[in-house]
């Protein structure tokens, strides 16, 4: 619609940390586990024409639209589209499990069985998936039970769940941005435990 | 046929008829019904669960709109729709649910002829005038092997009247938010001849339940029916007629849209005209004491057309047009072949042709049917009833209805009915023909599933159109009818001459339910769509009613429904443990069990009524006073699960209280009635309920006797 206003943009990001952790504790083989675990509020652009949100778990933050083409972010989110950093996306080891639970029961992520952005067209997490669209009010719904675990551009493991998608206020007929919060645990040991 | 004048001149205009009320009462018992076995059949007799409106109750009720007397029936439940688009609100109108089966499943018959112009599944029932009708016969559970598709959760036909006698009728109706409804009927008979008119303007200037909300919940609206009906019995055994009915509803749209580019508001106007119109010629012939047959003709055309245009630059804003035409030959033969049994075969030719904006060129069906149907009287106490048909057509795939009854007279005052059949609904035009790309919100494809096959996609691979191709895909075909199998189980019980209870058991297990899913992907990663039978449901209760006269001028009707529905394959996933639900508030994700689940969206487990009809005759004076009752009911998902659990996913139970009460003087009639007396209102998910409506009637109506009179 307005090119030269897109290519402009910078991503607003908004962070909140409602809750911010990085906690240490002991498994049942007496290892120290050490974990960052928070809920994010992450603003990502409406227009399919616009750059994407990336994040980065290890650095519980947003990465700059510039580093787009380095390993430095995990997944990126534009309208309801995510990007994985792998394949076609980007140089990252990033993978992807869309896995059916509660968050909280989760305690380890799997050791396979990550999907990859294969092409631009066959991404790892497809439309629909995570979200229910409601057509009278136009509002994207989290579905419940779906907990996103990724291993990272850098092989360390996180699981992510979306608690909401809101619009940003808007005037006018268009709306410029939605805020998903989220909430994720990051294992920065390297190991699979959450 | 002796029974048929005695009804009707029961239900009717004479009066001595009805100076013994117990003698009304056994004649309601004794009523005859048409479509429960598409022969002529007393009530008390029919072995599967069927209801009987007369002319009577709905004078009685105030009743001037299908959608008005149909409600207050036990068991049945008029659905509305969620904006402005039509009388009584709802952008689809006003169907009806059988049984908890939705008003795509329910087949609406006008003197046993289909009445078509669905709009997302729903026959809009506001469109259909009482005002000259003899009585409105239910027939509940699924009739498919008599009437093909459609005919799932139930069959609805409107009699039209032939009366028997000169008779002159006109009134008038006014109420809150200036609706008016005008009627004027002359029915003349002379020796082989017989002439029927009838004409009838509806209308109202709309409402707006929501000030906060751009446009009106209901635009105002205008509209008339006439039918004219001509019968000719040039002997005892021929009989001809010809009908006509001719429906226009104009509704003038006001609502303001917000444009693209600049963001301003901009107001839109234009009118939605719907047409309908049908012509029915029928020759009868009775050959012989056992043999009759009737060869039918009908020609419908339902079109609706819309156009909207901005205000400020006159430019179209909207346009809409569809047009659906059905022209059928029929014929049935009924032959008492034997004693104790009586056969009824019939078949038809039809052509479904549509013609609109929406889909891509015209489309055309050809349907061909042949349907038996045999009543055996085992003896003074058991019938069986066997039926089967077969459904054939261009569009979709072939379909076999069977159905098998039972009804046991136990005792003079009980009997027993059983019956099992299946039901079909044909895939709708949206489900085979839509060619729709929405670029706007992500670019996603979705075909009707004779828009597309797997040599297409290939095609479309080849050309870079498409990147991948799904498993899916592969099963693209022609789709199947979605299909049911009802069970019921009732008992009729007279109590005495003035009580009798009854009550049904149901079951409907529904299959092949049609849904779309992804077959491909497209080059930029949306998804391609087209339609499967995928979904599996069902839908259980059970019923109860009674009618008690308890004195001569006092008569009580009750009813309850309890209703149990699902989706089959929700059930499945939650026994699997794989459903969750998600806390409003809190957001805490929980797995969700079967108790959490609360079935297939807009149904209520518990329905009632509570009607009382007064009438004075010696003094004139007449009413009604009724009570409706709507348990909660399940609206739209706020947890992303995709189905009902959380307590603000449901709408509010709801009672309505009506009161009528008239007055006759002389050759006049006046009526003063309130609907909705407590003034409910849900603005949200009854926008066709604006609250208390107040209106008064007059009615004047002149009869010259005849010699039918005394029959």
């Amino acid at each position: 619609m307005k090119k030269k206003f897109i290519s402009m943009v910078m991503i607003t990001s908004v962070f909140c940390g409602i809750l911010f952790f990085v906690s240490c504790k002991k498994d049942q083989n007496g290892k120290t586990i050490t974990v960052i675990s928070d809920t994010v509020k992450l603003n990502v652009n409406f227009s399919a024409n616009s750059p994407y949100a990336f994040f980065s778990f290890k650095n519980n933050g947003i990465v700059n639209n510039v580093d787009s083409a380095t390993g430095k972010w995990d997944f990126g989110i534009r309208l309801a589209t995510f990007l994985v950093n792998s394949n076609a996306s980007g140089p990252g080891n990033a993978g992807v499990i869309l896995q059916n639970g509660i968050f909280d029961q989760i305690i380890s992520a799997p050791a396979t069985g990550y999907a990859y952005d294969t092409t631009s067209s066959r991404l790892a997490i497809s439309d629909g998936s995570w979200y229910n669209y409601d057509m009278s009010t136009h509002s994207f719904i989290p579905k419940p039970g779906k907990v996103f675990i990724f291993r990272t551009a850098d092989n360390h493991y996180a699981k992510m769940e979306i608690m909401k998608v809101e619009y940003e206020p808007f005037t006018g007929p268009v709306p410029r941005a939605l805020d998903y919060t989220f909430r994720f645990v990051y294992q920065a040991n390297g190991s699979t435990d959450f | 046929m002796k029974y048929f004048f005695l009804l009707f001149i029961g239900a009717f205009f004479t009066k001595t008829a009805f100076s013994q009320m117990d003698s009304v009462f056994a004649k309601q018992m004794d009523a005859v019904i048409v479509t429960a076995t598409r022969t002529e059949r007393k009530l008390s007799n029919v072995a599967v669960p069927a209801q009987l409106i007369n002319n009577k109750i709905i004078q009685q009720s105030g009743s001037v709109r299908l959608t008005d007397i149909l409600q207050e029936q036990t068991g049945l439940f008029i659905t509305g729709g969620s904006s402005s688009g039509s009388p009584g609100g709802g952008i689809f109108g006003n169907g009806i649910q059988i049984q908890g089966l939705a008003p795509d499943y329910t087949l609406v018959l006008i003197d046993g002829e289909p009445v078509i112009g669905r709009q997302g599944g729903v026959i809009d029932l506001s469109r259909i005038t009482v005002g000259n009708i003899k009585q409105i016969e239910i027939v509940k559970g699924p009739s498919s092997s008599l009437y093909g598709s459609e005919a799932m959760g139930g069959v609805i036909n409107i009699i039209i009247g032939q009366p028997q006698k000169n008779v002159l009728t006109t009134s008038f109706r006014y109420g809150r938010f200036n609706e008016t409804d005008a009627n004027l009927s002359l029915a003349l008979n002379k020796k082989k001849w017989g002439l029927q008119f009838f004409g009838n303007r509806n209308g109202s200037q709309g409402y707006d339940l929501d000030k906060t909300t751009p446009g009106n919940t209901v635009d105002p609206y205008h509209n008339y029916t006439s039918q004219v009906k001509i019968s000719y019995k040039p002997s005892v055994k021929t009989q001809l007629s010809f009908s006509t009915r001719y429906f226009q509803q104009v509704q003038q749209n006001f609502y303001p849209v917000s444009d693209l580019n600049s963001s301003a508001i901009i107001p839109v106007s234009g009118n939605s005209i719907t047409k309908d119109i049908s012509i029915t010629p029928v020759l009868s012939q009775q050959f012989s004491k056992s043999l009759r047959s009737t060869v039918k003709f009908y020609f419908n055309r339902y079109q609706f057309r819309q156009e909207l245009s901005k205000q400020d630059d006159h430019s179209l804003y909207y346009y809409d047009f569809f047009q659906q035409s059905l022209i059928r030959a029929e014929n049935q033969t009924d032959w008492k072949w034997q004693k104790n049994n009586n056969l009824s075969i019939g078949g038809g030719i039809a052509a479904d042709i549509l013609n609109t904006n929406r889909y891509d060129g015209k489309k055309r069906d050809e349907i061909r049917y042949l349907f038996l149907q045999n009543e055996w009287k085992t003896n003074e106490r058991l019938i069986f009833i066997g039926g089967i048909r077969y459904d054939d057509n261009t569009a979709y795939q072939s379909k076999i209805s069977p159905k098998l009854a039972v009804s046991y007279k136990a005792t003079e005052r009980l009997r027993v009915n059983v019956s099992y059949g299946s039901g079909f609904k044909a895939p709708d035009f949206r489900q085979l023909y839509l060619n729709f790309s929405n670029d706007a919100a992500g670019g996603y494809m979705i075909y009707g599933a004779n828009e597309i096959t797997l040599s297409e996609l290939l095609k479309q691979q080849q050309q870079g159109l498409i990147s991948a191709i799904l498993q899916k895909a592969n099963q693209l075909a022609l789709l199947k009818p979605e299909s049911s199998k009802g069970f019921n189980a009732g008992i009729q019980y007279r109590v005495n001459n003035r009580l009798s209870i009854s009550s049904n058991l149901f079951r409907n297990d529904i299959d092949n339910l049609i849904q779309y899913d992804i077959i491909a992907y497209r080059g930029n990663n949306a998804p391609v769509y087209s339609y499967f039978n995928i979904d599996k449901a069902f839908t259980e209760g059970a019923e109860a009613s009674f009618q008690y006269l308890f004195s001569k001028k006092f008569f009580l009707q009750g009813g309850y429904q309890f209703l149990i529905t699902a989706d089959k394959n929700v059930l499945k996933q939650i026994k699997a443990g794989e459903v969750y639900a998600r806390e409003a508030g809190t957001n805490r994700v929980y797995k969700m069990n079967r108790w959490d689940y609360a079935g297939l969206p807009n149904r209520s487990a518990h329905m009632a009524n509570l009607k009382l009809f007064y009438e004075d005759e010696k003094r004139g004076w007449s009413g009604s006073f009724r009570i409706i009752y709507r348990s909660r009911w399940g609206t739209t998902d706020q947890d992303g699960n995709g189905i009902i659990n959380r307590r603000d996913e449901l709408a509010k139970g709801f009672l309505s209280l009506n009161v009528t009460l008239s007055k006759k003087i002389k050759d006049f009639k006046i009526q003063a009635a309130i609907e909705n007396l407590l003034n409910y209102k849900d603005v949200i998910n009854l926008p066709g309920q604006p609250g208390i409506q107040p209106y008064i009637s007059i009615s004047y109506s002149f009869t010259k006797k005849n010699k039918l009179h005394k029959l």
